[in-house]
């Protein structure tokens, strides 16, 4: 492909997103009911859609399941 | 860290752009001494500009009545150049000049004096016009510094206070670390656990009694001449006025570590002392007090180091003088005889701990004070601060996590960093901090790194750190990265697979998600050459109705261009996937996809509120007879007799008429009523008695 050329893509603005470092994980988390209420849908095995506005919610309750997630807020890398 | 002179004339700027033509004109001619009409705007510049001018406002202070000069030379010398009007009001008057508003006034119309927040509303015509807005109380003015940085260079007209000789020669001077230290822990604690104010910006009981008695803010001063009343309280009143902790709603939160915490112990003095006198709740004499009588300490502070600069750099003086002084000068205690007692608790508890002055012991036991060469710089305005000595080893990390520090080589910035990764302990001569694994993970992602804090630990230990320790550390942020949660990441959704790979390629995503979909962790540095968008969706956005309906109401055809991502997981709860194309993806609504999303806890509501927003349109009965439960409705079919009336208005006049309207089951249609077999005689018996024919039956 030349690489001049431009691609065609959809782009999804302020998603929020909680990805896992394995499938195994993910089903974990999906199996606590508080945070499923907040998952819209499974993206891929490791990646969870988070509602809007409940990304919050959802990092205090990993933090109550003992977990230490990383939260990277807009821009940062 | 105050603002710069650049904010300043942007305040200034603003201020203008909000005062009356007639306003701006009348301060242009009195500062500029203009004669020209000159345009508004370039009026507006012109004043900006002269506040830079030494020479023009020079020339305009030397007009100006005795007390302007003062009280411009007074927020000068408090370093602050924002004050409330009452604050100044006071100032002027322990200082000589009890003439109420009228230097303020005087000064506004000099244009030498700014509100710093002008109304929106209206335009400013007038001093009287901008005072009605508030009140003494409320209306803050400021001063542009470079104004005041010439003012300040005038006699306040302070006393010359009596010398003491000190009974021993070798002066005190802490090392102004302690406050600073303080400040940190009450970051570190309120951003473990935020604190909840009340409605009176006071504290709730429990967290009152903590702070009283919290064994870290409360404990004694490490080189403790004199105490200092409720100081847990205080360093969290004062950690909010500097920036450290902020207000968010109706609790405190820890906020990032101020700019002035990344330079010298002077300069985050400087940015503590500023910001003292924000600090209302608290005061020497009473300690912690919200909603009491007024406190005048905001605005003697720097009354209090403007006199020790007015003495002779040797000099020592009694803390009792210096408050004698403002007691009988200040309009809060109105020159009453008996001495409140708090020179000593200022001067050799608060200020000698944040390195203004320097103590020696008196010829009668008690403290004497003078100015250190800190406090001498601050209240000078000059740049560069006194220098001071700096040790870069001053941390031992024990093999047990635990974290000895030195203050000999604290820093502002060592302090802030060493706050934010590990745990107080201790606060003294040498402090005691612990590595665990909760604080550990609050550090990082407050935004240290991982190498950066062993980069640290490392270059300030005085012993190489434990290989077991900095495992740990390893362990603790590595477990960190097994989940990470994006609060608002781009996520770029390609044609194809292989679109997606060439994009990899260029170096254009982050991370790949799926065989179509990659994610970019930083949406302003998408290079936007490299991409040709079809769509955009937003997800902070409400949800865009992105399904056609078919006509049969049960096919459901995705827009593309408009869908999201949620969109797919949502259709696959209810739907069932017809057809999928690059270009175009349809779903069916079944029984069987319906039963599912029921069963799985969605009402027929939920379906149906998501359907109006996905598609604009209710569900579709079709959709609902689908959706309706088992054994839940009865369809009968049953003969029946069909009477066709000619037009509508005669199957309106027999439902109305009492003598045929019991004899009609129902309508049908316009024209089409239906009556029972058995009542058949009889309407044929009413149409007859009206005349009419009637035939069939």
């Amino acid at each position: 492909m030349n690489p001049e050329t431009r691609l065609a893509v959809k782009l999804h603005r302020r998603v929020c997103l909680v990805l896992t470092d394995d499938a195994m994980l993910a089903e974990e988390l999906l199996a606590r009911k508080k945070l499923a209420q907040d998952v819209a849908g499974r993206l891929t095995d490791k990646a969870l859609l988070v509602r809007s506005g409940r990304v919050e919610a959802v990092v205090e309750e990993l933090k109550r399941m003992g977990h230490t997630p990383r939260v990277v807020a807009r821009g940062e890398a | 860290m105050l603002p710069s002179n650049d904010t300043w004339s942007e305040r200034l700027e603003t201020a203008l752009s909000a005062y009356d033509v007639q306003l701006v004109r009348q301060i242009a001619a009195r500062l500029l001494k203009t004669r020209s009409q000159w345009p508004i705007d370039e009026l507006r510049q012109r004043i900006r500009e002269a506040c830079g001018n030494a020479p023009v406002i020079d020339r305009r202070l030397k007009d100006l009545p005795e007390a302007c000069v003062v009280l411009l030379a007074a927020i000068g010398v408090s370093g602050r150049p924002s004050w409330t009007v009452s604050r100044l009001v006071e100032m002027l008057a322990t200082l000589g000049h009890a003439e109420g508003l009228t230097p303020i006034q005087r000064l506004f119309e000099e244009g030498l004096v700014y509100p710093v927040e002008p109304p929106k509303d209206r335009k400013v015509r007038h001093f009287d016009y901008w005072l009605s807005n508030g009140g003494v109380d409320g209306l803050r003015v400021f001063a542009h510094p470079q104004v005041t940085r010439r003012a300040r260079l005038r006699d306040l007209g302070l006393p010359e206070l009596p010398a003491v000789v000190p009974a021993r020669g070798e002066p005190r001077e802490a090392d102004g670390l302690e406050w600073p230290a303080r400040l940190a822990i009450a970051w570190q604690q309120v951003d473990e656990m935020p604190l909840r104010r009340t409605m009176q910006q006071g504290f709730f009981k429990r967290d009152l009694q903590r702070l009283r008695s919290d064994p870290l803010l409360a404990a004694p001063f490490a080189d403790h001449p004199s105490d200092v009343p409720d100081a847990g309280l205080l360093t969290v009143a004062w950690a909010q006025a500097c920036g450290l902790i902020c207000a968010d709603g109706t609790e405190l939160r820890a906020a990032e570590f101020p700019e002035a915490w990344r330079g010298g112990t002077p300069a985050l003095i400087a940015h503590l002392w500023h910001s003292l006198a924000e600090v209302e709740s608290w005061d020497p004499i009473r300690g912690w007090e919200v909603g009491g009588t007024s406190n005048p300490f905001p605005a003697v502070y720097p009354l209090v180091l403007a006199v020790l600069a007015r003495q002779p750099e040797k000099a020592w003086v009694r803390p009792d003088d210096v408050e004698k002084w403002l007691v009988s000068s200040h309009p809060f205690w109105g020159g009453m005889n008996r001495s409140p007692g708090w020179g000593r608790t200022l001067l050799v508890g608060l200020f000698y701990q944040l390195k203004l002055v320097q103590i020696a012991v008196g010829p009668d036991k008690e403290f004497v004070v003078r100015l250190s060469a800190l406090g001498r710089w601050l209240l000078s305005g000059d740049a560069a601060p006194p220098p001071s000595q700096f040790f870069e080893q001053t941390l031992i990390v024990q093999p047990n996590c635990e974290v000895l520090v030195f203050r000999q080589g604290l820093t502002p910035q060592l302090l802030s960093d060493l706050t934010r990764i590990a745990r107080w302990k201790s606060i003294g001569t040498a402090c005691q901090m612990e590595l665990d694994a909760a604080r550990v993970y609050r550090g990082l992602e407050s935004g240290l790194g991982l190498e950066d804090a062993l980069h640290m630990l490392q270059r300030h230990g005085m012993r190489p750190m434990p290989d077991n320790v900095a495992d740990a550390l390893r362990t603790w942020a590595g477990k960190r990265e097994r989940i990470v949660v994006y609060d608002s990441a781009a996520l770029i959704e390609f044609a194809t697979p292989a679109d997606l790979n060439e994009a990899l390629n260029r170096g254009l995503i982050n991370r790949r998600l799926n065989d179509r979909i990659g994610l970019v962790r930083d949406e302003d540095a998408l290079d936007y050459r490299h991409f040709r968008l079809t769509g955009t969706r937003d997800y902070g956005a409400k949800a865009e109705q992105c399904l056609m309906v078919a006509d049969d109401g049960l096919t459901l055809t995705v827009d593309a261009s408009r869908s999201d991502l949620l969109l797919e997981t949502e259709l696959a709860g209810v739907a069932e996937q017809l057809d999928s194309t690059p270009d175009s993806r349809t779903y069916r609504l079944t029984r069987a996809s319906l039963r599912k999303a029921l069963d799985a806890g969605y009402s027929l509501a939920d379906l149906e509120e998501w359907m109006t927003q996905r598609s604009g349109k209710p569900l579709s009965p079709a959709a609902k007879l689908l959706a309706s439960p088992d054994d839940s409705a009865e369809f009968r079919l049953e003969p029946c007799v069909v009477l066709h009336a000619p037009t509508e208005a005669m199957a309106d006049g027999l439902l109305q008429w009492p003598e045929s309207r019991d004899l009609i089951q129902s309508r049908l249609g316009p024209k089409a009523l239906v009556v029972a077999e058995a009542d058949v005689s009889k309407l044929r018996g009413v149409i007859y008695a009206v005349n009419q024919r009637f035939l069939g039956g």
